[in-house]
């Protein structure tokens, strides 16, 4: 494998288990949707990736496979991060190095202070190595404040997560992995819900780290505004892996798979 | 603001002292037998005590105790006629024979006055210290981590629920055009439903972020420095030795 390659995926499927249904014979069978069919494509190191796509392409689902936490038994194919297969085994140690941001806040920041959200992955990977530094709490604080400070926030540590703004959770959530430093980075909708101002720095901060970043979206906006490269997913396979600029000014296509262009070339209103 | 606590530089207790003052209270105050009203006021002077050294605001400490001070009272409403012992008086209604006992009415008021003195120092250890210190004192005072961690995602969801309820419950009332208590109450029993299903699903999705960031089914909580100082050993020490007093007062029936 080229050294250069951080993230291999070849051939992935994934199902979700459905309804039960009554078929045609009166029988009650369990139905069972493809939500990723098929899917190859290789990432390389410090690539920024887009993954767009319709609700329900299988976007979500695709990063909680890369991240090794979507349910393995309904998975089918492989995934090699670093080089490694993902599997049963050697997934812990695989995470080490991957940050997954959830689309909703609310779900990573789960502590009653943003300190111990920012200080949990940081301290269950110091512990695993077995390292000293777990128990120093002068280097766990300045961890702490060095991670909220690379996305502009500071005093905010003894913080309820609750009574913070949607946009600040953002950022919180995002710190949560940065201070464990991993070296690649997935992103489940992170310009959702955000006001243009919140969005437009969120975008800048994070096209702005040296890591693999991967985000799923269906904000085109930001999709153009921030990768090179674009992968559209719809209905759980893969009809478009290129060069961002290139597609997303292509209106038949992006219609075609039910998209469309972003606002800032859409003046249709 | 609000302001739930007064500042005074006489004394400066710790979370942890602190729950250990007002634990050491409650277990020994619920431990007094019935009857003892005189034991009882010394644990209710006791209390003040410890609200005025707990500094939390007094007016804020009253209101709560007394909306807490409903739940037991409702609790033992039927006690004084569930007891057995001399009959004081008797109601007859419809086919119930109902009698008051002396023994009824002795149990009833020894718990109406263990519970309220329960619930002012419990009320005032909460009031006048912050949600984060507690926990951490609970985990200075060796909680398992365990427990503590889902006291945390307790307190900490109960807030995200309680936010989701009333969405939904705007969401319920906005598309009701005619005031009907029974379409109401038939779609807030789907909603809170509804709420038991989301929080399964918030469950999963909180697990999962947990995972993700190397979670190993091991909590290791950052503990943070609580500066013990000796105004706190010689004030719990205090409590003890007037703790032990008052049960040796109960039991010797000095009183």
């Amino acid at each position: 494998m080229n050294n250069n390659i951080i993230i291999e995926v070849k051939n992935l499927s994934y199902k979700y288990r459905s309804n039960k249904r009554i078929n045609d014979k009166t029988e009650a069978v369990r139905i069972y949707k493809d939500a990723i069919a098929g899917v190859s494509f290789t990432v390389k190191k410090g690539e920024k990736i887009s993954i767009i796509g319709p609700n329900g392409a299988g976007k979500s689902t695709l990063l909680l496979n890369l991240a090794g936490l979507a349910e393995q038994n309904n998975r089918n194919g492989e995934i090699y991060i670093s080089g490694k297969i993902l599997n049963d085994k050697n997934m812990y140690d695989l995470r080490e190095n991957i940050g997954f941001v959830f689309q909703d806040p609310n779900d990573q920041l789960f502590s009653t202070t943003v300190f111990d959200d920012v200080s949990f992955g940081l301290v269950n990977f110091l512990n695993k190595k077995k390292d000293d530094k777990a128990q120093d709490k002068e280097f766990i604080e300045k961890v702490v404040r060095k991670s909220l400070a690379e996305v502009n926030l500071f005093d905010v540590e003894n913080d309820m997560p609750h009574f913070l703004s949607f946009g600040e959770k953002k950022l919180v959530a995002l710190a949560t992995v940065l201070s464990y430093n991993p070296e690649i980075l997935f992103l489940d909708e992170p310009s959702s819900n955000l006001d243009p101002k919140n969005r437009c720095d969120f975008i800048k901060l994070i096209k702005g780290l040296e890591k693999t970043i991967i985000v799923a979206t269906h904000d085109l906006d930001l999709a153009y505004e921030f990768s090179d490269r674009t992968i559209i997913l719809n209905k759980g396979k893969i009809i478009f892996d290129g060069v961002t600029k290139a597609i997303l000014k292509d209106k038949d296509f992006l219609e075609a798979n039910s998209l469309a262009l972003p606002l800032m070339f859409n003046n249709t209103f | 603001m609000e302001k739930t606590t007064v500042s005074h530089n006489c004394f400066n207790l710790n979370a942890r002292s602190k729950i250990i003052i007002a634990l050491l209270t409650v277990f020994f105050l619920v431990s007094t037998s019935r009857g003892y009203y005189y034991i009882l006021l010394l644990y209710f002077v006791l209390g003040i005590i410890i609200a005025v050294i707990f500094k939390p605001d007094f007016l804020f400490l009253i209101k709560r105790s007394i909306l807490l001070f409903l739940f037991p009272l409702l609790m033992s409403i039927f006690i004084p006629i569930a007891n057995k012992g001399n009959i004081l008086f008797r109601f007859n209604i419809i086919f119930f024979d109902i009698a008051v006992t002396d023994n009824g009415i002795t149990i009833f008021f020894t718990v109406l006055l263990k519970s309220f003195i329960s619930i002012f120092i419990l009320s005032s250890l909460v009031i006048s210290t912050s949600d984060n210190e507690l926990l951490h004192g609970l985990r200075k005072i060796h909680v398992p981590a365990i427990l503590v961690t889902i006291i945390f995602i307790m307190y900490r969801y109960f807030f995200v629920i309680k936010e989701e309820s009333r969405t939904g419950q705007l969401a319920i009332k906005s598309r009701i055009f005619k005031k009907s208590y029974r379409t109401l109450n038939k779609r807030l029993a789907f909603l809170a439903g509804n709420l038991l299903i989301k929080s399964f699903d918030r469950a999963e999705n909180i697990y999962r972020s947990m995972e993700s960031r190397g979670f190993d089914g091991n909590f290791y909580l950052t503990e943070k420095n609580e500066i013990a100082n000796r105004l706190s050993w010689v004030l719990i020490t205090c409590f003890i030795l007037i703790l032990i007093s008052i049960k040796i007062i109960e039991l010797l029936k000095i009183l």
